[in-house]
């Protein structure tokens, strides 16, 4: 399983999954010339997209004009908040797939299963599976905490929100001071790795860092010290550190 | 002396609950009104203000599209309810609405149910009135003979209203035969808007919001100076703080609880999750004498 980041942050998201056979998109915040001209420095084209995942209806997550392109050729896969909000802001016909937390769907060699988060809109964090190799994938983004217990699920790659650090929330503006309470902090995110069964993860991936208030450094380093895995933060404008 | 009770009803069906939230309301506003505390206008009805507050909540939702019926406790909409009622206010006139954070239902009083609520505190004289200043206006601002900021004169034009750039705002109001002014900047009313829990931008129906600001700020300055014993004016200020968070780190303490709380609480409810669990697992909690596999890497 490959995965690249196209663009990470309280901005835009944007996720690459893929496999020898199929690829997943994850997210889709980026404006349509971004998405394009990033996908292009990966040597993929929109066509070469299989399914779009997405979380949730924010524009950070979900931008009406590249969801609508790429529904063009690829089906969108999302809850059915996320649904009814494409089907009214682009068309009644677009082409959505709605996955319930209760049954996994299958697209070509990718499986995904979908559990709720707590974020202040519907939200859903997936599993993902690739059937070519059985590794599986954590993905889990806007939420202000992890109410799940996975038990001995193992997990090869996780890719996980780290939005802000406490260090820092002096510089938040009050009338922002309560979205932090959708959002993970660097506490919340530990706590959920310390959760999980570990042994087969491979890598760490930090998302959606917020612009101000979070320190990247910090948060590798943090991660990783309380893992003991190797740790990368996705960056705003595309790939890791 | 300031104790309230809380209010509690049991569990019941719509009907039930309809009827026992309104006579526990009425209850406890009679209790108020035998003590001498509260003194509801004559021609106030308590019931018809919670039937119409009921008929309002049955289509009322929280942000996640949820009944609040449904998502806020019990206990918190009978608060709601007195605290309307103790205002001596009707949502139907449009003097206020019900606004749900997370599981507890509040009451926010509008600008015209501010003006209402105010009118039966003791001490005032005709009607509390906010003015909006436009860009173009001539403001001529003096001082009164206590000193305090006043508005001397303010010329506007309807080409001013015309293209509607609010640059601030002004209450007045009659206190003990004196006019009392208070006297707000559009960024002064902004930044007090990023306080509110809710709406910090107020992008729709800007100028009703900031007359309800502009005479909001008026009232608390006089109602928090006041000695009385005012159930209304305590109430106004109570409803008022509880849209308005003054405090980040309660914010942040409120997060932390929810994290420590709720992370990895729950079972995750899979189908077909057997085949993905780590068949090494059972191996691996089973080892206690030797270090685990993992450790060695």
């Amino acid at each position: 399983m490959e995965i690249s980041c196209l663009a990470s942050s309280s901005s835009a998201n944007c996720y690459i999954i893929k496999n020898k056979q199929h690829t997943l998109m994850v997210e889709a915040g980026l404006d349509l010339s971004t998405t394009k001209s990033r996908l292009a420095s990966l040597n993929i084209k929109l066509s070469d997209i299989d399914a779009l995942l997405i979380t949730h209806r924010h524009g950070d997550h979900c931008k009406s004009k590249t969801v609508e392109r790429i529904a063009l050729t690829s089906p969108v896969i999302a809850n059915q908040d996320v649904i009814n909000f494409l089907k009214s802001s682009i068309n009644e016909n677009i082409k959505t797939w709605q996955i319930r937390t209760e049954k996994p769907i299958e697209i070509g060699t990718f499986k995904i299963w979908a559990f709720e988060l707590n974020h202040d809109v519907p939200a859903y964090g997936y599993i993902i599976k690739d059937l070519t190799t059985s590794d599986k994938l954590l993905f889990i983004n806007d939420t202000e905490f992890v109410r799940w217990d996975f038990k001995d699920m193992i997990f090869h790659e996780i890719m996980i929100e780290c939005n802000h650090n406490y260090e820092l929330i002096n510089k938040i503006e009050p009338y922002r001071a309560r979205s932090i309470k959708s959002h993970m902090e660097l506490g919340a995110t530990i706590k959920t790795l310390k959760n999980l069964n570990l042994r087969a993860t491979n890598n760490i991936y930090l998302m959606h860092l917020s612009d101000g208030y979070s320190d990247q450094e910090l948060m590798m380093t943090e991660v990783q010290k309380a893992t003991g895995k190797p740790t990368y933060v996705c960056l705003k404008n595309g790939g890791f550190i | 002396m300031k104790e309230e009770k809380t209010l509690t009803t049991p569990k019941t069906t719509t009907a039930l609950v309809e009827k026992t939230l309104a006579d526990n309301v009425q209850n406890r506003v009679n209790e108020l009104v035998q003590q001498g505390r509260l003194n509801l206008p004559k021609d106030y009805s308590v019931g018809n203000s919670v039937s119409s507050a009921w008929l309002i909540l049955q289509n009322t939702v929280d942000k996640n599209k949820v009944p609040v019926l449904k998502s806020c406790a019990q206990a918190s909409i009978a608060n709601a309810l007195l605290n309307m009622a103790i205002l001596g206010l009707n949502p139907a006139k449009q003097q206020g609405y019900f606004i749900a954070y997370g599981n507890q239902l509040t009451w926010f009083t509008s600008y015209f149910g501010m003006q209402a609520a105010v009118s039966r505190i003791k001490g005032y004289e005709d009607l509390p009135r906010a003015t909006l200043i436009y860009d173009g206006d001539v403001i001529e601002l003096g001082h009164d003979e206590f000193g305090e900021e006043c508005i001397v004169k303010h010329d506007t034009c309807w080409e001013n209203k015309l293209k509607g750039v609010i640059v601030g705002a002004y209450a007045t109001i009659k206190f003990n035969k004196h006019i009392r002014t208070q006297v707000m900047t559009m960024k002064e009313i902004r930044e007090s808007w990023t306080m509110s829990k809710t709406n910090p931008n107020h992008k729709e129906f800007t100028g009703e919001f900031a007359k309800r600001t502009v005479l909001n700020r008026l009232l608390k300055n006089i109602l928090k100076t006041s000695t009385d014993d005012d159930l209304v004016a305590e109430k106004m200020i109570e409803t008022e703080n509880e849209h308005y968070d003054f405090d980040k780190s309660n914010v942040v303490n409120e997060a932390k609880q929810d994290v420590e709380e709720n992370t990895g609480k729950v079972e995750l409810p899979f189908e077909e999750t057997e085949q993905d669990l780590d068949p090494q697992a059972e191996n691996l909690f089973n080892q206690t004498e030797e270090e685990p596999a993992f450790m060695k890497e």
